[in-house]
Formats: structure tokens, C-alpha cells, sequence
């Protein structure tokens, strides 16, 4: 089979603003694979290096080493207006003293294509993003929601090769960005234009992305698929960043080929699913989503851990259960409000019970 | 009544209240207006009228009308038998003035767009102290600042001093009393009003928006030109005018510094009104000097109303 090729290929880019000596290492040996058609995520908390990461690839950061590859082509020493990758900017910066039209327009000008086949983009663009009776206003002129529209179809318009978005729905309200979230994903796919997104909000990424890469202090922690990401998290960090999670400290009894027996601090074992390098004794930490707990009445199932149940909250369609596990550990769990599940109040006994394929032990 | 004659009606009071509003705020400018009315278009009449007008022996006007201060302007008349001969000379006093002017605005722009460019990109709080110490000059009298630019410049003053004590030179070099002395007099009072519209404009302009282009293949000269120059390009103008206009019909300076020798219209101005005691030829100088410029501003205003935008 032959070599893939991506859309955009990092090879351990590393960006260190200011000297070598006393800079701040905003990307630490990041190393990416985005492939075509893809709607791709940078997912990560504030600092972390995402909007350097998108910088680096529209070329208005110089990489202090390592090399950006677009569909297998040397970009390095290429200027951004010389790179078939376009920026839709986290505040639009649409210009200011041309109308919605001209601004869309103005990469096909830059490009120098006839006045005709400008025309019929721009015409295309407007009515792709349902813009088209705003085609003559200023930007002054338009709400955020509209200008980011705006922002999109200009980027969109000389039809570039890959698409950087750098938290565009941030500025957006609740409900505006809901909606522009189905509008993106959706123009991703009528597009096919490779679209590397990036946000700081987790239900935006699960949402939208056919693949999420978790950044944290210039580093790549995790790169996979929604589900993936969520269901199978590496580390501690991947797990706590996304959704809720419980955190189970424990030292491993015995290994097994995918999974590992651990004893947890009060004393109860359970099984967990281990796909990192780990020995008898270690001390590890096993995590486990809310909505994999199920709670029994004390004595009904087999294999759970007793504990008291300490807190509750109650939220329509599920109940949110603290439960204590001796006298350092407890759980949160997430239980649907069924007619067959059982309902608890503080202080009742409840058995948890913790599958082993929702456990995992976690590398760090 | 439905709900969309309500919101007509609601529409319609909304216009009628916004109207009532503006013809209220137009009170506020009252003060301004009766103050120009007063101290500008009256004397602006007055000046008109006497152009028109005979030169008194002693000074003043004699109420006969008269064309003979604007045909002074470009023509000689001969002494002897009243034919006139074209004579530039008040021509290119008016050319030396544009050329001052001109070269004044020039400097100005040359030294006032790299420190307006360094304050607009200082954080903040530094911003204003700047701006603030751009004013300084202002605190003191024009006439004194100048006179003591005279005595900085002269060929007896501290600089001239300084530098033949260096060595530097062995004669003092002539600054005042020369078209340079004037050149750097006028540079000195009004390099400030460059700044401050250029500071504004810079201030305002969006850095981002330099790259936006880039991203979207602009290269660095259309940058320049598309982006740039539209964008910072009305504070430009500003600068330039607010230079331009008060240098040339400047009178301190070419004055004091180029001791009168070298006439600018200013000092033709003064000259008829103290003199010559010829007020209708100091009127109608006036008069050509302000339809120059207004006709220069026109144009300004014509082509600024043309491609009119709305920012922010
Ligand atoms: N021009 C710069 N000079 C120096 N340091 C910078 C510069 N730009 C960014 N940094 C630093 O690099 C690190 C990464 O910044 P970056 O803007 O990439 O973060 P981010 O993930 O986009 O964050 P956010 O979600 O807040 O936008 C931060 O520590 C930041 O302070
Ligand atoms: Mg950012």
C-alpha cells in the first residue's frame, strides 16, 4: 500500500517565542497527521497552544524546528499568501471599508482571477452561507452571528486546500453558536475542504469532529475519534478535560493480558482494562465515567463495592449519586430515572458496581 | 388593533421621538455658531467687501468700489501712462508660501508618522502620557517659543556657539534670517497637529487586519494599499491639512525667524494693513489666499464624500 498522504502532516513542530534561552515553548515537538476531507478538532484549555499550532500552519509563525508537510509538499519557506490555506479569525477581522461582497471577493482578486468568475464565487459563497441580500453591506453594518458568516465565506472563496478556524463560535451566544455548529459541520461536508478547528469547549468537539487531538502545554495528548476520545481517554488529563470523571486511586494485584485485578484504598478489587505498560504493585489511577456506574440494592449483585450513599441530585431524567467507598474514596454516579432502577437516599446502603471494560487504568 | 399596527404605530413615535431628540441636540451647537457667526463669517464679510474697495490715504477705505486691488495683484501699472504690465512678483511670493508650506507638511509628515506610529502601538497607559507631553509646546506662547527659537538659531546663539567650540565649524552658520530658519520654525509649530490626527487614525486601525490580507494572498504593497492607506489614509489627510493651511498663511514664523526679508503672504497681509496702509490690497491677498484653499478643500471634501464608508 502505498504512503498516506495527508493534508496537513507535522513533523515535531516546535515554536519557542522569544530567544532560546528565556522564551516560552508555546509548542513542544508536536507531531500531526490531518487527513483530506476532514473535520479535524484541536481541543485543549487556554495557553495550550492551539491558535500557535494554526499560526504555524497559515505561516505566520516561523518554526523554531520541525516541518509543516500539505499533501506531501514542503510549505516551510513558503508566506501565508502563498499557502492554499485560508483563516477564518477568531474576531473575523472582516475589512472594515469594504462591503460584505468586495470582502468575500477579496481573495479571488488577490488571485487575480476575471471580474465574471468573481462575481459568480461571491454570488455562490453569499448564498452557500445565506448571506445573499446582505451583499452590500458593511461589515459595521451586520451582527456577530452574520459577520461570522461573512469571515467563513471569505475564507471559503478561492476554495483553499485546508481551513483553519480559530475558536469562531466563541463570540457567538448559546443558541447562535448551537445552530452554527450544524452549519459548519455541513459545510464541511458540502465543501470537502480539510477544516482544522479549534475550540476550548469539549461538546463543541464531540460534536462537530470526525477527529479530536487533546493539546495541553504545547503538547499533543491524545489523538482519536469522538468516541474514541471519550470512551478510551490516555491520561489523567484527557480524562478530566473531557466530561465527568471519577478518579479511583489503586495498586495493581495482578496483570492479565488486557486487563489488570487492582486493590483499591479501602481494601475492595476490582478489574480494569489495561492497554498501557504497567506492573504488579504500581500505583496507578483507574478512571470511570458516571454513566458506566450502576447501583444495587446492598446484597443483590455480585462482585460491586458497598458504600453509603452520601449526596444526590436529582435532574429529570437521571439522578447524580455521591457515593463513599470507605473513608477516602467516592464515587459519582450517573443513574437514569427509569422505572426499574432503583432509588436510594443519603445514608442507604447501595452496592457499586463497575464493569471492568469501563474501568481503565490510566497512564498517568 | 393587531400586533403589526402596533408596531407601526410604535415605529412611527420611535421617528418622531428621534426627531425631537436631534432638533434638541442641535441647541448644544448654538454657543459655536453664534461664536463663528461673530468671529468668522462677520469679519470674513467685512474683509470681502473691502477688497472691493478705494485705500484710504491713512489707512481704511473710501466707499468706492473698486477692482484695483485684485488687478494690482497680477499687474503693474505703469506711472506714466496707466498701461499694465504683467508682474509676478506678488505671484511668487504666493509660490514661495505654497512651496514653504508644501516642504513643511512634507517634514511634518516624515518625522509625525514614525512617532504617532510608536505612540499608537505603546500600551495603554503610556499612550496618554505621550499624547499629553505632545502638547507641552502649547503651554507656552507661540510668539515667545519662536523668539526663542531665534535666539537658539542665531549666528551669535548657544548652537552655533556649541559647534564652534567643538570644532565643528569655523564660521557660524547663517540658520536665521533664511528660507531654513523659517522652514524650521514652522516645522516646530505645527508638527504637533500631524501628529495627533495620525495618532488617532493609527490608534484606531486594526493590526489583524494586516494579516487577514496576507492569509488571503495580498502581498505587502497591495496591503499597503488596499487595507492600509484606505483605513489610515483619512488621518493622513487630516494631518496634512491641519499642517498645510495654518503654514500657509503663517506669520510668526517667516516674521521673526526670516526676519521679514523673504515676504510670505502672512507678511504681505500684515504688511497693507501697517505699512502700506493699503487695506484693500491686504483684503483681497486675504481673499485669493482663502479661495485657494477652500478651493483646495473642496475638492478634499468631493472626493472624501465619494467614496464614503461607515468604520466600527
Ligand atoms: N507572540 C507571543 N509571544 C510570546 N508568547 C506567546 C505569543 N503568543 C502566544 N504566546 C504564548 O504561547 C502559549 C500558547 O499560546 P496560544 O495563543 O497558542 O494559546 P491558545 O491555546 O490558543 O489559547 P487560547 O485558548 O486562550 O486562545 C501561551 O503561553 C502564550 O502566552
Ligand atoms: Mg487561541
Amino acid at each position: 500500500m502505498a504512503k498516506d498522504v495527508y493534508a496537513v502532516n507535522g513533523i515535531s513542530i516546535t515554536k519557542i517565542y522569544g530567544t532560546e534561552a528565556s522564551g516560552v515553548t508555546a509548542l513542544n515537538d508536536v507531531s500531526i497527521s490531518i487527513r483530506d476531507n476532514e473535520f479535524f478538532t484541536l481541543l485543549g484549555p487556554s495557553g495550550c497552544g492551539k491558535t500557535t499550532l494554526l499560526r504555524c500552519i497559515a505561516g505566520f509563525e516561523q518554526l523554531s524546528s520541525g516541518r509543516i508537510l500539505l499533501f506531501d509538499e514542503e510549505i516551510d519557506h513558503l508566506s501565508p499568501n502563498r499557502r492554499p490555506v485560508n483563516t477564518v479569525f477568531q474576531h473575523y477581522a472582516l475589512f472594515p471599508h469594504m462591503t460584505v461582497a468586495e470582502n468575500i471577493g477579496f481573495s479571488l482578486r488577490m488571485l487575480k482571477q476575471g471580474e465574471a468568475k468573481i462575481k459568480a464565487t461571491v454570488g455562490q459563497m453569499l448564498d452557500l452561507v445565506h448571506m445573499t441580500e446582505f451583499a452590500g453591506r458593511h461589515p459595521a453594518q451586520l451582527s456577530g452571528g452574520q459577520q461570522q458568516r461573512v469571515a467563513l465565506a471569505r475564507a471559503l472563496a478561492s476554495h483553499p486546500k485546508v481551513l483553519l478556524l480559530d475558536e469562531p463560535l466563541s463570540a457567538l451566544d448559546l443558541k447562535l453558536r448551537q445552530e452554527m455548529r450544524v452549519e459548519l459541520k455541513q459545510l464541511q461536508e458540502e465543501t470537502g475542504i480539510t477544516f482544522i478547528f479549534v475550540t476550548h469547549d469539549q461538546e463543541e468537539a464531540l460534536t462537530m469532529s470526525d477527529r479530536i487531538a487533546v493539546m495541553s502545554d504545547g503538547k499533543i495528548q491524545q489523538t482519536g475519534n469522538p468516541a474514541d476520545i471519550y470512551e478510551n481517554p490516555v491520561n489523567h488529563f484527557v480524562a478530566d478535560f473531557i466530561g465527568e470523571t471519577n478518579f479511583l486511586e489503586a495498586t495493581i494485584q495482578s496483570v492479565h493480558t488486557d486487563n489488570a485485578r487492582c486493590v483499591l484504598a479501602n481494601g475492595a478489587q476490582l478489574s480494569a482494562s489495561l492497554t498501557v505498560p504497567k506492573e504488579k504493585g504500581n500505583r496507578v489511577t483507574i478512571c470511570i465515567r458516571p454513566e458506566k456506574i450502576s447501583l444495587d440494592n446492598p446484597g443483590t449483585a455480585a462482585g460491586g463495592i458497598d458504600g453509603t450513599v452520601e449526596r444526590l441530585i436529582y435532574l429529570g431524567t437521571d439522578t447524580h449519586y455521591l457515593v463513599q467507598l470507605g473513608s477516602q474514596t467516592s464515587v459519582l454516579a450517573r443513574i437514569q430515572n427509569s422505572r426499574q432502577s432503583p432509588r436510594f437516599k443519603p445514608g442507604d446502603q447501595a452496592t457499586v458496581v463497575m464493569d471492568e471494560s469501563a474501568c481503565r487504568v490510566l497512564a498517568d | 388593533m393587531d400586533s403589526t399596527g402596533i408596531a407601526q404605530r410604535r415605529t412611527e413615535l420611535d421617528r418622531i421621538r428621534a426627531r425631537r431628540i436631534l432638533k434638541a441636540r442641535a441647541w448644544l451647537l448654538s454657543p459655536a455658531l453664534l461664536l463663528i457667526f461673530c468671529f468668522l463669517i462677520l469679519p470674513l464679510c467685512i474683509i470681502v467687501v473691502y477688497s472691493f474697495l478705494t485705500p484710504g490715504t491713512y489707512g481704511g477705505v473710501v466707499w468706492d468700489f473698486s477692482l484695483e486691488s485684485y488687478i494690482q495683484f497680477l499687474f503693474e501699472r505703469d506711472f506714466f501712462d496707466d498701461t499694465l504690465a504683467f508682474s509676478p512678483a506678488y505671484l511668487q511670493i504666493y509660490f514661495r508660501s505654497f512651496v514653504q508650506a508644501l516642504v513643511t507638511t512634507i517634514v511634518c509628515f516624515l518625522i509625525g508618522f514614525p512617532t504617532a506610529y510608536y505612540i499608537a502601538t505603546l500600551p495603554e497607559r503610556k499612550k496618554y502620557m505621550w499624547v499629553l507631553l505632545i502638547t507641552v509646546p502649547y503651554w507656552i506662547n507661540l510668539l515667545i517659543r519662536t523668539i526663542a527659537m531665534l535666539f537658539l538659531i542665531r549666528n551669535e546663539g548657544p548652537l552655533n556657539y556649541a559647534l564652534i567650540s567643538i570644532g565643528a565649524i569655523d564660521e557660524p552658520i547663517k540658520i536665521a534670517y533664511t528660507n531654513f530658519g523659517v522652514g524650521l520654525g514652522l516645522i516646530y509649530t505645527y508638527l504637533p497637529f500631524m501628529v495627533l490626527p495620525l495618532y488617532a487614525a493609527i490608534e484606531r486601525f486594526d493590526f489583524r487586519l494586516v494579516e487577514a490580507s496576507y492569509d488571503l494572498y495580498a502581498n505587502q504593497w497591495t496591503i499597503l494599499r488596499k487595507i492600509i492607506l484606505p483605513l489610515v489614509g483619512p488621518g493622513i489627510v487630516a494631518g496634512c491639512l491641519l499642517v498645510f493651511i495654518p503654514s500657509l498663511g503663517s506669520f510668526i514664523a517667516p516674521d521673526l525667524l526670516g526676519g521679514g526679508k523673504k515676504l510670505m503672504i502672512g507678511n504681505l497681509i500684515a504688511l497693507q494693513f501697517q505699512g502700506s496702509r493699503n487695506w484693500p490690497f491686504g483684503s483681497a491677498a486675504a481673499v485669493i489666499l482663502m479661495t485657494m484653499v477652500l478651493c483646495a478643500l473642496m475638492v478634499y471634501i468631493r472626493q472624501q464624500s465619494k467614496s464614503r464608508i461607515p468604520l466600527h
